[in-house]
């Protein structure tokens, strides 16, 4: 099993910790048979476009916890991109029940040519005083860039010693972009921060389940309310209060395997909160395991049983009349590693026919080393193979390339950008940033629903498409959309 | 859980001797039964070469060159006396980092938990030159090294440089760094050597940890490609570095140092520069320092 190693200031990243990789084309199948045999090569690519950083993804973890701010230790420019999770957790807080979103408060130290030269350690010291006196919060993050790892700036010490004169967590988050390619490691590094300085021993077990996800609608509460216990969300719309007592919750769920492995590893390795051992519930086959894996854990399979049955009655009548209004249906997914699995359940359950799918990157293996919690198995267990299954950090240029020779019926995608290659080829495309949208039963009628009016009403794409200039040439749109992976020149 | 080893830093000017201090006091405490790992931080990479006959090893850096992932066991070789040798490495002159070197190199031994694994006594960090950057300090910050331990000559510049090493130790004091042990004064010919650095130790409320006289045995131990405590066992010099690894063993209480200011550190080394020229002319002079 991974060991989850809280004693080194900085995570292990993906590619050394689990062996993730972010090149690959070929089957679903095909690429389970590479993991399971310890045969999965990542692919270098011989030209990429530009990749996400790490210190966004850390900044997108801790910024939307609701009484904490965040530093980006380093040039200003690091932090341009940071508004972008204060209008996350402003749009989203309605549907975790917060009628008032406060103001995000997040700093960058904007460290200068001088300070790389001199050093940057009395900036950020001056820095998180002057931030925690004016803000007052309940726990300071700062993460790391690029500038402030070269020049080796003790942030560690610098946090430790503000962390006890100002009688809060002041917690070091090492993330600087150049570490790792695959993007959740800034995730890790966030959790890694959080598991390091903010959880608490466990002093008693509390009824509440951890729900290690990003912001989508709170599906969890009503089935939980049943099992008599409670959604602890982490990390969106938690407080440094809820995070210091997850060590007490009765077990750890993900919305998505890839996002929750690392800090679910952590509580379950050094505060015994064990993680469900299910993929997470997207698809009927998929939920009901997952159902039955929670009432298996918390002693209530009963309450399992009854919830499937309502749910069942409830849904599944309106999911068999979606199927019939879909039958014969087209589609491409481009999304996250776990999320992604889940949306081509979800889309196999609803009759559509995955044409192939573009995911950021792959785990052959999880934090808490279970394959039972592994969505793409799970997924192809349920529904059979995929074809076209690309593992690609958001290569832009190969998923035109590859959308322009499938054109499938509609392009699913999960992140704000994508659907735009769609919609300009034609193609209906559907962005769905909630990622609680398609889980469970009435996930799929609402997933149904969405799909079958994006591709009822493509009036707009098609116009679209003849207006648009597509950026990339004739010459590129004739190539394999994969001719420059695999190739190290 | 397994135990705790003890880490410490050994830092000096370049060309000082650390290296060769170093790999004696690391062959020493393992001659006492210790289980130590000595840890080269030096894009030279040749800290352990006289604990393995002179050759070199691959470093944690040439191994990340050929691959992303490394485990830290390929990095580790053993030398005399079961010693695990393990060199950082670092770029070619005049390109790169060789500060964040250091980082990665140390980030990915403790990311695998290589010292508690090899159930360690001692870890000891050879360190190259002076503090010139954050990178540098990285053994004696974040709880890595307990105790600093500061090579230097009589020699105005190694005196600098160790008056720089205090003061990076000073900085990282308050937030749990390492504190310093004491100086071993190297290359002692002249009383008047052993004055200088006894000056110094004094103003800087530290203590010498041991004289270590300019020896041809070390130069011919070290030209055969081993440690005087391998190649010479007998001789005067070994008996030294002996004595040397048993205080730094008895060594429980490292303090924070008084790093002389650049103004007082010239004016120091100015009354030296004239009691020098009394001493070369043979002028009758009172004793300066204690020992004479």
């Amino acid at each position: 099993m991974p060991e989850v190693n809280l004693h080194a200031s900085a995570v292990a990243v993906r590619e050394i910790r689990l062996n993730t990789i972010t090149g690959f084309t070929g089957k679903a199948t095909e690429l389970l048979a590479q993991q399971r045999c310890g045969g999965l090569v990542d692919q270098p690519r011989s030209f990429t476009q530009c990749l996400g950083c790490s210190t966004s993804n850390a900044a997108c973890m801790v910024t939307l916890v609701q009484d904490g701010v965040v530093i980006s230790h380093g040039p200003v420019g690091c932090s341009s991109c940071l508004h972008e999770f204060a209008f996350t957790y402003r749009v989203n807080a309605p549907l975790r029940g917060i009628s008032h979103a406060s103001q995000r408060h997040i700093y960058s130290t904007n460290l200068s040519e001088e300070d790389t030269v001199f050093g940057g350690n009395q900036k950020l010291a001056d820095t998180i005083r002057a931030v925690a006196s004016r803000d007052d919060p309940r726990v300071i993050f700062i993460i790391t860039t690029c500038a402030s790892g070269i020049i080796g700036d003790d942030v560690e010490g610098i946090a430790d010693q503000a962390e006890e004169e100002l009688g809060i967590p002041v917690v070091a988050i090492f993330c600087e972009g150049f570490r790792s390619k695959v993007w959740t490691s800034g995730f890790d590094a966030g959790y890694h921060g959080i598991a390091r300085k903010l959880v608490r021993p466990p002093r008693q077990k509390r009824p509440i389940i951890n729900v290690i996800n990003f912001w989508g609608s709170d599906i969890f509460s009503r089935w939980f309310k049943r099992f008599d216990v409670t959604p602890n969300f982490i990390t969106p719309y938690a407080t440094a209060e809820s995070l210091s007592y997850s060590s007490e919750a009765l077990a750890s769920v993900q919305a998505c395997t890839t996002l929750g492995s690392y800090l679910s590893g952590a509580l379950e390795q050094h505060y015994g909160v064990p993680a469900l051992r299910a993929a997470p519930p997207y698809g009927v086959a998929a939920t009901d395991r997952w159902l039955r894996a929670l009432g298996a854990l918390l002693g209530k399979p009963e309450v399992a049983e009854a919830i499937i049955a309502d749910d069942h009655e409830q849904f599944l009548p309106q999911v068999h009349e979606l199927r019939a209004r879909l039958k014969g249906r087209s589609a491409y997914v481009t999304a996250g590693a776990g999320h992604g699995h889940s949306l081509l359940a979800v889309l196999a359950e609803l009759g559509i026919r995955a044409q192939g799918a573009s995911l950021f990157h792959h785990d052959p293996v999880n934090d808490f080393d279970n394959e039972d919690a592994d969505a793409l198995v799970a997924m192809v267990h349920d529904y059979g193979d995929v074809p076209n299954l690309s593992i690609c950090n958001k290569q832009e240029f190969e998923l035109v390339n590859v959308l322009n020779r499938i054109r499938p019926d509609i392009l699913l995608a999960r992140h704000g950008g994508m659907t735009l290659w769609g919609a300009k080829l034609g193609i209906p495309s559907l962005l769905i940033g909630d990622e609680h949208f398609g889980m469970g039963y009435e996930g799929l009628v609402n997933y149904g629903e969405a799909i079958l009016e994006s591709v009822e009403n493509d009036e707009f794409v098609k116009n679209l498409s003849r207006h648009s200039v597509n950026p990339y040439s004739k010459w590129w749109l004739e190539q394999p959309p994969y001719a420059f992976l695999g190739d190290d020149t | 859980m397994s135990k705790q080893p003890k880490q410490i830093a050994i830092y000096g000017k370049g060309g000082i001797g650390k290296s060769t201090t170093t790999s004696n006091i690391s062959a020493a405490l393992s001659d006492m039964g210790y289980r130590v790992m000595q840890f080269g931080c030096d894009p030279k990479a040749d800290s352990t070469n006289t604990l393995r006959d002179g050759a070199s090893i691959p470093t944690i850096l040439d191994l990340l060159r050929e691959k992303k992932k490394v485990d830290a066991h390929e990095a580790i070789f053993t030398g005399y006396n079961n010693i695990y040798c393990v060199e950082a490495g670092g770029p070619a002159p005049g390109v790169g980092c060789a500060g964040r070197g250091i980082i990665t190199a140390v980030q990915l031994l403790k990311q695998q938990r290589v010292f508690e694994e090899l159930d360690l006594d001692y870890v000891i960090y050879d360190v190259l030159g002076d503090v010139v950057c954050g990178g540098f300090a990285v053994p004696i910050r974040e709880g890595i090294a307990q105790h600093v331990f500061t090579v230097t000559s009589a020699d105005f510049m190694a005196i600098y440089a160790a008056n720089n090493l205090f003061k990076g130790i000073q900085k990282y004091s308050n937030a749990g760094g390492a504190l310093l042990g004491g100086v071993i004064a190297n290359s002692m010919v002249h009383p008047y050597q052993s004055e200088i650095v006894d000056d110094f130790v004094r103003r800087t409320h530290t203590q010498v940890m041991q004289y270590v006289p300019r020896s041809i045995t070390v130069t011919q131990s070290e030209l055969g490609g081993k440690t005087t405590i391998e190649a010479s066992p007998q001789s005067t010099q070994a008996a030294i570095y002996r004595q040397l690894a048993r205080r730094i063993d008895e060594h429980h209480q490292s303090a924070v140092p008084h790093p002389l200011e650049p103004s007082e550190l010239r004016d120091w080394a100015a009354s030296w520069a004239d009691t020098l020229v009394a001493i070369e002319s043979g002028e009758v002079r009172e004793a300066v320092g204690a020992g004479i």
